[in-house]
């Protein structure tokens, strides 16, 4: 320290450790037969957030997100075309959220990801409910649904309610969720990253960690660390198939610990 | 206000200072190239003291050099190629870079070449030239010269300090007002660096930006400049127009700075 100079104690070092429930699955006992030729009126997978579904993320500030999955298999000889609109109840009607279509290889598997979160100002809380649509217009039975799954997820993440000055701030991340059951071999076929914030700029980018910023303010909108999918990408729902692979899902990096040191010095 | 609060302001004290930079221009009588790389450089320089930039307080900066060399081809029908060579002194002349450009009938060509940055230190006393030849001769001729230096890696405390509220203000370099016509083609970035990455940037002039915290990288510093510091692989751009004339690069560069330093927030 140089003469004169005024020196605030660092805070001690703080480990928090974040964790997130195991995710729901569900492999149908009897499969759904597509039958829709038009998109249907009610989404043929739902799913209702549980309080919980919550991650725990003690006395930190954080935003959900929720991934929502629907598998099946195209059982037709023939490739063919799934649409899918995915959806939120609104409480007197389903939000779209975002549709597309795609091709389905004779005798494979399809995977639909999907998620929402602050990418679109879509809240996610206990009691919302989640859907997906699937139907073919070339005709009925050629698909089935076989298989959902659901994880509430973090996006948004700081250490305190407050901003605050961090000096240093080690991240460490992990793939979520990790899918374990389904009617083929569970495969994970990408996931977003997992991006470090300082002060108003996107300043890096964790995966997979453990990544150790020096100093570091987090964003007023953004917060320290913000999830890929379902956040600051704008994929919203995408599709993947496989002839073995089920489900064949996407996923997020999200921060599993944070090791830091706070300083006293107030951000406004 | 006791005496440790009475410290603590002084310490959190705005520090403002000034950036300025100088340049060296002259307009030659012009002679035509030879006809052959030339034993002796036309166009040289050794950096005097009113040459470097003033700083109003520094730790350790460097800097970068920029050396304008301009000719033109008087042949009114044909164009002809114009052969250089670039040149730092290290007890010989050690070249920089080469290269040639044909230059259209009755047009000027404008040569910015990059020195220092990255590894290359730049002290009063250094010699920086260019050699010009044209093999077709009394064709294209050799009619001016200018020289900036400009500093890179700026730093305002010989420890890698959180500054805050650091207000940025800039504006490029040189300006030149010789030639006939002087015309700056594009301003280099200045990257602004926080932790271990560039943070923000400058791309246009005049203008200021703030950062409420940030942290000097350990090489790089605060402010660097691209070329040939953040781009070393770029030795020099030569350029060539009707009636621009320089028609050359300019770096973009800090005019004032104003901060407070953050002594709790030193990174070793």
């Amino acid at each position: 320290m140089l003469r004169g100079e005024v020196r605030e104690a660092t805070g001690p070092r703080t480990i928090l450790g974040l964790t997130y429930p195991t995710p729901y699955e569900e492999v149908l006992g009897s499969p759904v037969t597509i039958t829709d030729t038009a998109e249907p009126t009610d989404p043929q997978m739902q799913y209702t957030v549980q309080a919980s579904d919550m991650p725990t993320l003690a006395g930190m500030a954080y935003t959900p997100l929720i991934a929502v999955y629907m598998a099946g298999k195209n059982n037709d000889a023939s490739g063919r075309t799934l649409a899918w609109r995915f959806v939120k109840w609104s409480g007197s009607a389903w939000t779209s959220l975002h549709t597309s279509s795609g091709t389905v290889a004779a005798g494979s598997y399809w995977t639909i990801s999907a998620f929402a979160g602050p990418y679109g100002s879509i809240t996610v809380a206990a009691g919302d409910i989640f859907g997906i649509k699937v139907w073919c217009t070339a005709g009925s039975g050629y698909f089935d649904y076989k298989y959902r799954a659901a994880q509430v997820q973090a996006t948004r993440v700081q250490p305190d309610v407050r901003r605050r000055l961090y000096k240093p701030c080690i991240v460490s991340c992990a793939t979520k969720p990790t899918l374990s059951s389904g009617p083929g071999t569970p495969y994970l076929a990408g996931s977003g990253n997992l991006y470090v914030y300082h002060l108003d700029v996107q300043y890096d980018y964790v995966n997979p960690g453990p990544y150790t910023c020096e100093l570091m303010v987090p964003s007023a909108t953004y917060r320290l660390l913000r999830s890929g999918y379902g956040d600051s990408s704008i994929i919203v729902s995408s599709l993947a198939t496989s002839a073995t692979r089920c489900p064949y899902y996407t996923a997020n990096y999200l921060p599993t610990q944070l090791e830091y040191r706070r300083l006293p010095i107030l951000v406004v | 206000m006791d005496h440790g609060s009475l410290l603590q302001a002084l310490q959190r004290a705005k520090t403002s200072f000034t950036v300025g930079c100088s340049k060296r221009e002259t307009d030659e009588t012009p002679v035509y190239l030879p006809t052959t790389e030339p034993g002796s450089p036309q166009v040289q320089y050794t950096l005097a003291s009113g040459d470097m930039p003033v700083l109003g307080i520094d730790f350790a900066s460097k800097y970068i050099v920029y050396l304008v060399a301009g000719c033109k081809n008087t042949d009114a029908a044909v164009a002809h190629t114009v052969q250089f060579k670039t040149f730092r002194w290290t007890g010989s002349w050690t070249l920089v870079t080469s290269g040639s450009k044909s230059v259209p009938a009755n047009q000027y060509w404008t040569l910015s070449a990059f020195f220092g940055g990255a590894n290359n230190e730049v002290a009063v006393g250094d010699q920086y030239a260019v050699s010009l030849w044209c093999a077709d001769a009394d064709k294209i001729d050799y009619r001016y010269k200018a020289l900036a230096v400009m500093p890179t890696r700026l730093n305002f405390d010989p420890r890698r300090m959180c500054l805050q509220d650091l207000s940025v203000t800039v504006d490029y370099w040189p300006k030149l007002t010789g030639g006939s016509s002087p015309y700056v083609y594009t301003k280099s970035e200045l990257f602004v660096y926080h932790g271990t990455k560039a943070y923000a940037s400058f791309t246009t002039t005049p203008g200021t930006q703030t950062y409420s915290f940030l942290l000097p990288h350990a090489t790089y510093k605060v402010l660097r400049a691209k070329y040939p510091d953040e781009t070393p692989t770029v030795k020099s751009y030569d350029l060539t127009h009707a009636t621009r004339f320089p028609y050359h690069y300019a770096q973009i560069v800090p005019t004032e700075l104003i901060y407070r330093k953050l002594p709790s927030a030193v990174v070793a």
